[in-house]
């Protein structure tokens, strides 16, 4: 079933279409991926989704975007970006205290008292498979923590929020190999309860995790199918020469 | 992936030179056997030994592209084909030295009658091979499905030779053993043929993408 639904949605500037007429679903409850080489308007998809395009100035974009069947653009922003979490390229914890970090957005959105705080905070730390690594340390910086663990605060602070989806632009680009195994480890776990949206360009990653593939390229969704249908069968010979790296 | 498309296109280069050496194998089996020349055993057994070593060489080779490029698409299918076609490459091989052993069954009694029947089907078998093979390197799918329909000519064959070999036997029951030969040489050249049919199915799945089902 899907939650999101692109129908005849574009995002261009002056000169150009970044998106091109993007028709596109996101399956509930699985890894949908959109893979694509850089520049192809993949975080632009993604940062349509939670309403960034709109406040980005120089930007226009037509079509709709439907959350649960209902248009984004009648839910108010902050909602939208409550629902839809998104972690980023770069792990971009705040410089405050790991508990601080996690806590800062029910912090914000409920009026909770401390006890339902702390049991947030920690149930979304376990999510994140990083309580056991920080639960003696909760109150030590965000920023003396390792590259992939700063990463996977970043989803702890996503799933704080209670979103249905989590968006995530190139987790993992930024970390080693050891790092990059347990967010991809973390996100098979999480779409069990979860929808997830991976932004990559890396074929491998999308081939180990993906349940869905669509394949972006100069704004345009060139094929969207079952990852192992595109991976071993793609339609498209673009999409053939981007997966066996004869592209350009 | 530019290395990956060259050490691909060396190993493909060297299955097209493993496929010939099976047509030669097959050449002097069928030779060896109408003849009775006891000596051609060797020789198969030579290159089937060969054949054997060369399909284990290029089948690491595949798997370590695998592991260093996990390749996908047509990249991906050409390596499933390659791997699947080297182990047909191998059972062809080995069944041509399978059938050699029976040569000296005949050595002392010659054969029963003139062998008509099994040149027929070895044949077609080389035929077959010969088609699978051309339908690999010219990636031709159309060629490769042609031989489902060769392949029902040696299934008949098999058929019309089990006929005549219960007749031998059935007039004279000191024609067994040698039946018996017939038999077994017979399956193992249907065997070659099906064989022949797999290469084909793969090279129909590295084209098309589609696995060719069959109950």
């Amino acid at each position: 079933m899907s939650i999101i639904r692109f129908r005849n949605y574009s995002v261009y500037t002056k000169d150009r279409k970044i998106l091109d007429n993007i028709n596109l679903e996101i399956f509930e409850n699985n890894v949908n991926t959109v893979l694509g080489p850089s520049g192809s308007g993949k975080s632009t998809l993604v940062r349509s989704i939670n309403r960034l395009i709109e406040i980005t100035p120089g930007l226009k974009y037509d079509g709709e975007i439907y959350f649960k069947d209902k248009s984004i653009f009648e839910y108010q922003p902050e909602e939208i970006r409550r629902q839809i979490g998104l972690v980023f390229q770069q792990p971009n914890p705040f410089n405050f205290s790991i508990f601080e970090n996690v806590a800062f957005g029910p912090r914000i959105h409920w009026k909770l008292k401390e006890n339902e705080l702390e049991e947030i905070v920690k149930n979304s730390l376990i999510e994140a498979a990083l309580y056991e690594e920080v639960k003696d340390n909760l109150k030590k910086s965000a920023l003396s923590l390792s590259g992939g663990q700063q990463q996977r605060l970043c989803i702890a602070r996503a799933l704080a929020l209670k979103p249905l989806v989590i968006m995530m632009d190139e987790p993992t680009s930024s970390l080693d190999p050891i790092a990059m195994n347990k967010i991809e480890d973390l996100i098979i776990k999480l779409k069990e309860k979860y929808t997830i949206i991976l932004i990559t360009h890396d074929v491998r990653q999308a081939a180990r995790i993906s349940d869905f593939i669509a394949f972006i390229y100069n704004g345009r969704i060139i094929e969207h199918s079952k990852a192992e249908e595109i991976l071993e069968k793609p339609k498209n010979e673009i999409t053939e020469k981007f997966l066996t790296d004869r592209l350009g | 992936m530019e290395k990956f498309e060259m050490e691909m296109n060396k190993i493909s280069k060297e299955l097209e030179v493993l496929m010939g050496n099976l047509e030669e194998i097959m050449d002097i089996t069928l030779s060896s056997l109408v003849n009775i020349d006891i000596m051609g055993i060797n020789k198969i057994k030579e290159m089937d030994i060969m054949i054997y070593h060369k399909t284990k060489e290029l089948e690491t080779r595949c798997v370590n592209l695998i592991l260093l490029y996990s390749p996908v698409a047509k990249d991906l299918r050409r390596l499933i084909t390659t791997m699947k076609i080297l182990m047909d490459i191998d059972r062809i091989g080995r069944y041509s030295y399978d059938i050699s052993l029976f040569i000296p069954r005949f050595y002392e009694k010659g054969h029963l009658g003139k062998p008509e029947i099994i040149p027929k089907m070895v044949d077609q078998t080389k035929k077959m091979v010969r088609i699978a093979i051309k339908s690999f390197i010219e990636e031709n799918a159309d060629i490769a499905e042609s031989l489902q329909k060769e392949d029902d000519l040696v299934d008949d064959l098999f058929d019309k030779l089990e006929n005549e070999i219960i007749e031998y036997v059935k007039s004279d029951i000191n024609n067994l053993e040698r039946g018996i030969g017939y038999m077994l040489i017979g399956k193992y050249l249907e065997r070659m043929a099906d064989h022949a049919v797999n290469i084909g199915d793969n090279v129909i799945y590295l084209i098309k993408g589609e696995k060719v089902i069959k109950l």
